[in-house]
Formats: structure tokens, sequence, C-alpha cells
């Protein structure tokens, strides 16, 4: 075998399996039997190479060198030895030696193009790799991959997008290829990535260094689905596969980044356990700082209010210098009715911070729990509501709001009306109150802008509805914005028709739609925050009017539901509500369908469509 | 849905910074002025959108609702229509006590009236809706709405309430709204509206987001708020110097500024004592509606040592800047109350 072939048939993980075997030119006997000992030499010295004896390799190769001084191939090994030993700076010498003796050597300009990668020498090497592209490139399109990571590290993505794909399908169970090339389509926001992203979780055996790789891509492009599934499975690799497979800053990255995860999804459980799981070993303060408020307030979430307080306030001592942390355990404190100790944490969030906005709003929660009868009605996890609401909106029906999606109109004037029969919070009855919620446009609150409560409702059964909307999610304060006392008119006839009228203000008829046993029709699993189930109606009648006599809006013929409640604190402490994950996702998102599934909740076809 | 009920917005912030990365772009430093008029590329830039300067070819201007004549306009009839020009202080609606985000332009234009007038403007119209052409998502995640605010009719007819082409003498900035923005004087900025290209006379409230969701004063009660739509800007004071930390020497001056919005400043007082003693300062040049005034004031200090100076101005209509934030306000906006500066006596 000639040199030539020797270098030719290399490819890049030097294989002497790919030699191909030529006829050569007819040689003087003299001339092949040299050329036959230096091959053996490269030979000798290549698999003791392939067998990690780099210093046998070495003196073979030099040896080598010395019987043909213009070797390429020589240079070439010599180069592979000494970038393995990690004399890299010598590697490119020898490897460029070897260039420039025979600059159609394949494997020498990618294993410099991959030196001068790792080394950051970004334009030179790609100018080996495209220099290899332009000699054929191997049969592993290595030119192309490196070409492609070279261009991906420029932030050249769209350059990047044909190599990295050619790579890929060259070797489709490479991960390193794959991530390369989900990296590039991230970049470029190529709806490919997610498809990527499946034919990447089905390569066996895993490889959780690179799983772990891709999730926190997923996560510094916003796709929170698919970092999720990512680091999941990196998790669930952590935890079967054996002790020390991944250093535990990778360990704790994943966890943390899971928790944080599944509190952004409202899966508060879920994050707890994600925390219990993050190595104590490995921690900043910073880290520390943030396990602890996820904790806090994932805690609080789920009504652990007190121990929710316990590692906010453990979170504010070890950095104070967070306002967001503060403010945080300003409203536990609050939460935990302790509203000397909230007012303490805002006088001192006011001296530093007097001009943050969010600093200003939560002093105005604290100062406002002085008011009035509030004192007289504490936070409370005893609380019940049961009786029945009614809800138009302008809607088709099915609402898609209520399968977690966004609404038929680019607004949402609805209105609901509710009877309690029986209820209470804390101390304060609420049994036969009345009371009505409008809404005029699409917020992110969750408050409705109108209240509308008998003239009869005294401040202590307001302070307490409003702390029961609380309870709904405790993460985020609520304020009624406009309360308004009036009477209310509440008729149920028969059973089936629903009146609810406030004079000059409100006119709304419902019909249940029911079969002939008086079974309801359109029964369904919804997001509510009254109740896990409603049934679509016949809307006959929705107008409202303005202040001044002004028709507002005559929403007749669109959508209206009812629901029966029976609700009390523990439902939501248990997260059996769909409404506790509502994300508008466009559709039930896995913990509603689980929920769903779990609770045995009736799906009409099209919400059954719309739980994936 | 209700006011935005959004403490714990700092990651949403965070956020927000990060994926719009111009939407708060320079701050006044009116410390470092030269004169009363701010220079165009140092005046502040407040946004909810990505700024949306559209070719002037591309570019129209509708006018719907209660007219008679409803309409469009380029950009050259716009130009034919009567010039006016009108030397206003545009307060973002959120700057901070002290802060950047407010300056003084000299806007030319045409006065809104002219255009109503135009279009023949209807008798049932309450409100004059202005539309910019920015627009995205109100939270990062939900529909896609315009910028618009609404202003009552009365407002918008006023002679001095123009549609601006030109700042400073320059045809309006990319960041400044071109080709064409509101300028509705006397007003915080939210009302100055900019890439104008729609205008909607209404006979009723508007009630879209930017104008019950954001921009409104709400002060806590016990159950419920007080609410009301923000719009002209409070009497306020600011010390230009000596800044935050200086370190001075002997006899020396403080310096300021001072607006009240549709009105005009009738003094400004500045103590260095707590306020147990409060000195008048001295305005130059009258005051006028919509333009703020400077101000100085001798300081002798009577030692060595570190001071605590603050300023407060009053106007024509008898309003003075308060102390303190008033502590049940939830909203971000009017932020009036004195402005103080620490400084060191050498």
């Amino acid at each position: 075998m000639t040199e030539q072939s020797f270098i030719r048939g290399r490819g890049s993980a030097l294989s002497l399996g790919l030699l191909v075997f030529l006829l050569l030119i007819p040689v003087s006997a003299r001339r092949a039997k040299a050329a036959q000992a230096l091959d053996d030499l490269l030979r000798q010295a290549e698999s003791d190479f392939r067998t990690g004896h780099l210093d046998d390799a070495l003196q073979k190769a030099k040896a080598a060198l010395v019987r043909n001084p213009a070797s390429p191939s020589a240079y070439y090994l010599i180069g592979a030895i000494q970038e393995r030993k990690g004399a890299r700076e010598d590697a490119k010498i020898s490897l460029l030696q070897a260039i420039r003796l025979d600059g159609s050597l394949l494997p020498a300009r990618i294993l410099l193009g991959r030196i001068l990668l790792a080394g950051e020498k970004l334009d030179e090497a790609e100018a080996q790799f495209s220099a290899a592209l332009k000699n054929g490139d191997d049969g592993s399109r290595n030119a192309q991959y490196g070409l492609g990571l070279v261009l991906l590290e420029q932030s050249r993505s769209k350059e990047a997008l044909p190599h990295l794909a050619a790579a890929w399908e060259a070797q489709p169970k490479d991960l390193p290829r794959l991530y390369a090339l989900i990296s590039a389509e991230l970049d470029e926001g190529l709806a490919t990535a997610s498809e990527h992203r499946r034919l990447f979780d089905a390569v066996t055996p895993a490889r959780p260094e690179i799983s772990y790789k891709l999730g926190m891509l997923f996560l510094q492009h916003h796709m929170a689905h698919e970092a999720e599934i990512e680091l999941g499975g990196v998790a669930h690799l952590i935890e079967t596969g054996p002790p020390g497979a991944l250093p535990q800053d990778v360990v704790a990255t994943t966890f943390l980044s899971l928790a944080r995860l599944h509190f952004q999804g409202h899966r508060y459980r879920q994050a707890l356990d994600d925390l219990s799981k993050v190595p104590s070993a490995v921690s900043s303060e910073r880290s520390d700082g943030e396990r602890l408020v996820l904790a806090g307030r994932s805690l609080i979430a789920i009504g652990e209010t007190s121990r929710g307080l316990e590692k906010l306030k453990e979170a504010a001592s070890k950095d104070g210098s967070d306002a967001a942390v503060q403010v945080h355990l300003a409203w536990a404190e609050l939460l935990a009715n302790r509203p000397e100790e909230a007012r303490a944490v805002v006088q001192k969030l006011q001296a530093q911070w007097p001009q943050e906005a969010e600093v200003g709003r939560m002093s105005a929660l604290v100062a406002r729990e002085f008011l009035g009868d509030r004192t007289k009605v504490p936070w409370s996890t005893d609380w019940h509501l049961s009786g029945a609401g009614a809800v138009c909106c302008p809607c088709k029906t099915p609402c898609p709001c209520r399968s977690n999606g966004m609404p038929t109109e680019p607004h949402c004037e609805a209105t609901g009306a509710y009877r309690i029969t029986h209820g209470h919070y804390g101390n304060v009855p609420l049994d036969n109150s009345v009371f009505v919620t409008m809404d005029a446009n699409m917020g992110t609150s969750k408050a409705p802008l109108v209240l509308f409560a008998g003239p009869e409702a005294t401040e202590a059964q307001l302070i307490a509805l409003e702390r029961i909307y609380q309870a709904f999610n405790p993460l985020q304060p609520v304020i009624f914005p406009t309360v308004v006392r009036t009477p209310i008119s509440f008729v149920v006839r028969s059973a089936r028709e629903y009146e609810i009228n406030i004079p000059g203000r409100l006119e709304m008829r419902l019909k249940r739609q029911m079969d002939g046993s008086s079974r309801p029709l359109l029964l369904t699993a919804a997001v509510d925050p009254f109740a896990n189930v409603l049934e679509y109606a016949r809307n006959i009648t929705y107008r409202a009017w303005g202040q001044t006599g002004n028709l507002l809006w005559d929403f007749s013929g669109r959508q209206a539901n009812v629901r029966f409640i029976d609700l009390d604190a523990s439902d939501y402490r248990q997260s059996s509500m769909l409404y506790q994950f509502l994300d508008g996702a466009g559709s039930f998102n896995e913990p509603q369908t689980e929920l769903i599934r779990k609770l045995n909740l009736p799906l009409l076809p099209a919400s059954a469509a719309a739980a994936r | 849905m209700g006011v935005a009920v959004a403490p714990f917005a700092f990651s949403a912030r965070l956020a927000n910074a990060a994926q719009l990365p111009d939407l708060h772009g320079a701050d006044t430093d009116s410390a470092a002025l030269d004169s009363l008029i701010t220079p165009t590329d140092r005046f502040f830039i407040r946004n909810h959108f990505f700024p949306r300067g559209l070719p002037l070819d591309q570019w129209t201007l509708t006018l719907t609702g209660c007219l008679r004549a409803p309409r469009a306009f380029t950009y050259p009839e716009i130009l034919r229509l009567p010039r006016r020009q009108v030397t206003v202080t545009v307060e973002c609606a959120g700057n901070g006590v002290g802060g950047g985000a407010v300056g003084t332009a000299t806007w030319t234009g045409i006065s809104l009236r002219d255009l109503l007038r135009t279009a023949q403007l209807d008798a049932s119209a309450r409100f004059i809706r202005l539309i910019g052409a920015d627009s995205g998502s109100a939270d990062l995640s939900g529909p896609k709405i315009s910028y618009a605010r609404s202003v009552p009719v009365d407002k918008a007819l006023e002679s001095n309430t123009l549609l601006a082409y030109e700042m400073n003498g320059a045809p309006l900035s990319a960041h400044h709204g071109n080709p064409l923005r509101a300028i509705v004087p006397g007003w915080y900025g939210m009302d100055s509206v900019k890439w104008l290209t729609a205008i909607e006379a209404l006979d009723h409230e508007d009630f879209s987001h930017f104008m019950t969701e954001r921009y409104v004063a709400s002060r806590l009660l016990a159950i419920g708020t007080e609410r009301r739509p923000l719009s002209g800007i409070q009497v306020k004071s600011q010390i230009t110097r000596p800044r935050e930390g200086d370190r001075v020497r002997g006899q020396t001056a403080i310096h300021g500024l001072a607006w009240a919005g549709e009105s005009r400043v009738v003094s400004v007082e500045v103590t260095w004592d707590g306020g147990k003693r409060w000195e008048p300062a001295v305005l130059h040049g009258p005051s006028q509606p919509y333009a703020w005034v400077s101000w100085d004031c001798p300081w002798t200090p009577p030692a060595p040592g570190h001071y605590t100076i603050s300023a407060r101005a009053s106007d024509a209509r008898g309003r003075t800047q308060p102390a303190l934030k008033d502590e049940f306000r939830f909203d971000e906006y009017e932020n009036n109350w004195y402005h103080a500066v620490h400084c060191e006596v050498l």
C-alpha cells in the first residue's frame, strides 16, 4: 500500500479499515520495498495510536519521517498524536506541514479545522473545512459538520443549516450532530427543530450530557415544553442511572431549571419535588436564594403559607439586595396574617427602593390591610361556597377560553352572575348572597373589572369575597378595581331559565339545554374558578349599559353557560381545579388533561378534541 | 379584566427588557442641558411596542367614526394644511421623581382641530381615538393590539393640540414617531401617540386596554379602588444641580426645572434643613403653560457636612407638590413628590 492510499483511506477516525488498495504504477523493486517499509511503520504507528500507546506511535511516526522527510501521512499522524497528547500548537504545526506537502489531504485539514475551532480561530477553521469540502469531504461528512459548527459559532445559522443537515444525514444517530442541527434551526426559528427533537429522543443509547445541553438550548429559546421534556429525560437518567454520571453542577442546574418550569406551569408540587433533588453540596448564593424563593412561593401557592413564609424569610436574610425577594416576603407576611411584619418589610423596601413600582404597589397593598374592616377578616383557609353561577360573553359556543384557548373575539366582555346559597369565609357568612362580575377587556389580572353586589352586602362580606378570589391564586394579589352596590335580581325559573337584572346596567337571560329526562345536554369540563364542570346554555339576552345609561354592548345570542358551585379551600389547596393550570396554551394542557382523567370529568366532543 | 394587578412583575420586566430592547431608550439628562429645549438626540424615548417608522409613500392617516366626511390623508396633504408650532414639555406618566423621562421640544405640525374640521366632526363625537402603527401583545402572550389612546373631544379641539411632523426643526425621527405623532400639550406623554396612522371619532367611552388597564390612577380603598384616567401633568420640580452625591464648596446655587402641564409654575421653593425653612427660588423668564421653566436659588451652606436638598413647585391652579407618595396609590404614575438630592459641603 502506498502512502497516498494510506492517508486517503483513513477518514477522520484514522480507521485502517477504510484503506483502499490501489494498484500502483510499475516501480523498481527497491523503491517498492522502501515504500512498503514506510507503510509498515505508519501502519504500526497508527495501530499504537489506536490502542493508546501514544509514545510508541510517535516514535514510529518519527521513524517514518526519517525514511521519508516529505511524507505528508507521517506529519499527519504525528499531528494527530500530538493533538491527542494535548499539544495542540505542535499538532497545528505538524498538520500544516502535512497540508503543505499534500493540499488534498482531507484528514489533516479536518483535524486542523477541529483544533482551530476548539481554539476559537473561527476564520482559520472555516478555511480548512472549506478546503476539505472542496476536495470532496469524507464519507462521514466531517468537513461539512466542521464547517457547520464554525458557521454556527459565528451566528451564521442560515449558512450553517445545509452543512449541518448533510452531516446529520451522513450519521443520523450521531447526537452531537443532531444537537448542532437543532441549534441552528432554533436560531432560524424553524419548526423542524421540534421534529428533530423527537428524533433526538429516539436515538439510543441516550447521552444525558447532550440532552442536558439541548434542554438548556430550548430554555434559551423560550421553548418551555421542549425544555421540560429534555430536562425531564435527563432527570430520569440521573435518578435511574449510575451515580456520578453527570457533574453535580449539571444535576443541580437540571433540577433547578425543572423547578422553574414547573413553577411557571403552576405545577407547584412538582417544583417542590424538583427542588428537593438539587444537591445541597452544589450551591451559590444566587442559586440558594432562587431555590428558597421558588420553594417559598410554591408552598404559598399550595396553601402552605407558614412554611412558605419561612423559606422567603431565609431567602431575604441571605440576600437583602434583591427587591423582588423582599416584595414576595411582604406579601407572604400578609397572607400569614402578619400585617405588622409586612409593614416592617415594606418600610425597609421604601427606604431602599423608593421609586420602584413594585415596591409602591406592595406598600399600598400592605397599607390597605389596616383600612376599614380588613383586620376583622383575617386570611383564612376555611371557606366554602355552594350555589350556582351563570356567565355570558361574546365568544362562540363552546367558548375557547374554557378549554384553555384564546377567546373567539379580540375582546372579552364577560359577565358572571352568582347566587351563593350557602357559604362562609372564616367567620364571615356568605349565605344567600348574590354578586355579579363584569369584565370589559382582555387583561392579565384575574380580578373582575367591576364587582356588583347587593346593597345589603357588608364590607366584611366583600372583603371575604375578595379573599376567596385571592385563594384561586395566592401568588398574585387581587383587588376589585370597581365595586358597585346595587339591587341585583337573580331568578331561576323551573331550574331551567336564569334571569339576572341590575336595573339600568345589566340584563341577562339564559336557558339550560336539557334532554327529555332533564339531563343537561352540553355538560363539559371547563376552566372556571368556581367549578370544574359547566354546561353550555342558550344566551337569550345579554346586554349591558354604562353609568350614564349608554348601551355598552348587546351580545345576545352569543355564548352562555351555567355552573353549579360546591367549592371550598381544599379544592385549591389540593390543586384539583382546572383553573389553577390556566396558561392559554390553546387547549387543555397536560396537568389539566390529567385532572380531567383523574376526576372523570365529562367532555363535549369539541372539548375532548381540545384535550391533548 | 381590571386594572393591571401585577405585583411581582420583576421577572416580567426582565423578560420585556430582553425581548424589547429598544423600548426604553435614552433618558433626558436635564442637568446636562444648556438650554430649555432638549436636543432631539437627548430626548427621552418610551414606547410600548417596537418603533414603526413607515415610508412616506406608503403612509396614510385615516379618519373614521363620527365624522360627516371621513377620509384619508397622504403625507403631502398633511403638509398642505396650516402649519403650527408649539413648545411643549412631554413627560412620561411613569417618570420617577428626578427622573429622565421628561423633555421639552418645539413641535411643528398641524392642529388636530383643523384636521377634524376637514373631516367634519359630528356633534355626537365625545372622544378622539389616536391609533399608532405600533402593535403587539400587551403582556407578551395575549392577543396583538395597537397602541391607541382616546382624548376627550374638548382637548382634541384645543388649537395647540397638534399632529406634529417636526421636532426641533427637523422631521420626526423613527424613535419619536415619524412621520406623524400627536402632541397633546400639558398631558402626560401616553396621549401624544407616535406613528399615527388612524384617528377615530367615538361617541362613547373607550374601554380598550390602554384606556382601562394602563394609565389609570388607582388608589386602594378597604374594598375596591378610586380610579380616574390620567390626563394633565401634575406640578413638579426637579433639581438639576447639584447632582446626587456631589461635593460642593462654599457659596453656591441650586438649579432646577419646574413644570405644571396645562397650568404655569408660580413658585419654586427649596429647603436644605428638612423643611424647617423653605427658600424661594428665582424663576427664569415667564412661566407659560405646557413648557418647563428653569429656576435657581442661591445657597450659602451654614457649615460643612451632609445635606439633603429638596424642592417643591406650586402652580397657578393652587396645586403644590406633595411631600411624599400617597401610600394607597397602587399605580406607578404621577410621581411628583419632592425631589431630594443628597450632597456634601466641604
